[in-house]
């Protein structure tokens, strides 16, 4: 049995008074999953509001003709929260699939056409569960920009080498630097790595920059400085930066 | 002052009554932009809804150099009648696209979110109607997007999450 106490904690009905959250358990049944079972695919019609009661609902992005992968997963819906907002917003088609993670999943199912019965009959309700779930969905989308700006396999590659001759001659510096002007762009899909010695201790610290369908190149008595100048113009802006390139002849 | 006739031409507007939407009224202000000129930019803290009343609004991603769209070619161009800014209703509370005046002559109207969220308290009814299509355009915007990183991702990318 859910009570207005459960419906009470879950955000999507968040400023709901005891008798709308009493109507709204009229509309309410429970179900329980094992694990990877699938409570529903994307594309499908989606005739019902989820909350998890207990446990972990992986949503993923799944692909046509191809097994689902927890690689996928685009968000983990923990107790008290509530997914399957697609049921509320035309064309009423779920955006995403999702699988029950963990152990065994107890869920909430609320008939999406009883609560837009209920939406009508109390225009109130109706406007709070509704703003409640813009704020739900605008959380999913934070999510799921962050991942799209990610990459999934690095194109650009950063090494910094960092065996101890490398770092004598000052590869820390030019690590702190590469780790600075990283996180001042943002760009999650940049790889950085260290590696050790390339047999040129005289022309220490070296940093090499792989760019996918390029030539690596390979920087030499690099210093932060220089690394900020490689990061900004090299790896953001494609202009290998020549005069510091390695000439291994 | 914007027309009230006008006002219920606005496909969000459509279910509300003269009342309601002489409310609206007094949180609006109507603004003239040129082709080119910016309305609000990327990241912006999103305090205003905003409605094409005439000519067209361009929404684009205004990214620094170096920093890559989430999708490619957001570009959509937003024409009469129609309402954007909805990121204004959902958090961040920041808007995700810059908006530039894409005709000679764009007159849009601007409302505050603030008011209207002070209306919608006092009018569910209102609020209700205005939620749901504000809703609708997040969905579809969702569904947009999701498809964009489909396509811009490649099916054998994405598998390899």
């Amino acid at each position: 049995m859910i009570g207005n106490d459960f419906l009470q904690s879950v955000g999507i009905f968040k400023g709901l008074d005891e008798n709308q959250l009493s109507t709204v358990q009229g509309c309410c049944r429970e179900e329980q999953h094992k694990a990877g079972t699938k409570l529903f695919g994307e594309g499908q019609q989606a005739s019902h509001l989820y909350i998890v009661k207990r446990g972990q609902v992986d949503l993923r992005f799944d692909l046509p003709g191809r097994p689902t992968s927890e690689k996928n997963t685009i968000s983990s819906i923990s107790e008290f929260k509530a997914f399957g907002w697609s049921s509320l917003v035309a064309p009423y088609k779920y955006s995403l699939s999702a699988y029950c993670a963990g152990q065994t999943c107890e869920v909430v199912k609320i008939d999406r056409q009883c609560l837009t019965g209920l939406f009508e009959e109390d225009n109130r309700l109706g406007y709070l569960v509704l703003s409640n779930t813009a704020r739900v969905i605008g959380k999913r989308f934070q999510k799921i920009e962050k991942l799209a700006t990610a990459s999934p396999v690095s194109l650009v590659k950063v090494i910094v080498h960092l065996a101890t001759c490398g770092i004598v001659a000052g590869a820390r510096d030019v690590m702190n630097a590469l780790m600075e002007e990283m996180n001042r762009s943002g760009r999650a899909d940049i790889k950085v790595e260290s590696s050790g010695c390339i047999g040129q201790c005289p022309n220490e610290p070296n940093v090499t920059v792989e760019i996918e369908g390029e030539d690596p190149v390979v920087y030499q008595k690099m210093d932060a400085e220089k690394m900020r100048q490689v990061f900004h113009q090299h790896v953001l802006g494609g202009q290998v930066q020549t005069d510091f390139v390695l000439n291994a002849q | 002052m914007i027309d009230l006739e006008i006002m219920k031409t606005v496909e969000a507007l459509k279910g509300l009554s003269n009342d309601q939407l002489t409310a609206i009224q007094k949180c609006s202000e109507k603004l003239e932009f040129s082709q080119g000129d910016r309305l609000f930019s990327e990241g912006e803290s999103s305090a205003h809804l905003w409605i094409v009343l005439e000519g067209k609004v361009e929404l684009r991603y205004d990214r620094p150099e170096g920093q890559p769209n989430p999708i490619e070619d957001p570009i959509s161009f937003i024409s009469k009648a129609e309402l954007f800014g909805w990121s204004s209703f959902m958090p961040p509370f920041e808007y995700k696209l810059s908006a530039y005046g894409a005709s000679q002559k764009c007159v849009v109207v601007k409302i505050e979110k603030e008011s209207l969220e002070n209306l919608f308290e006092n009018d569910a009814n209102m609020g209700f109607e205005l939620m749901s299509h504000i809703l609708r355009v997040i969905g579809t915007h969702f569904y947009q997007f999701r498809n964009g990183i489909a396509k811009r991702w490649g099916h054998d990318i994405m598998s390899g999450w």
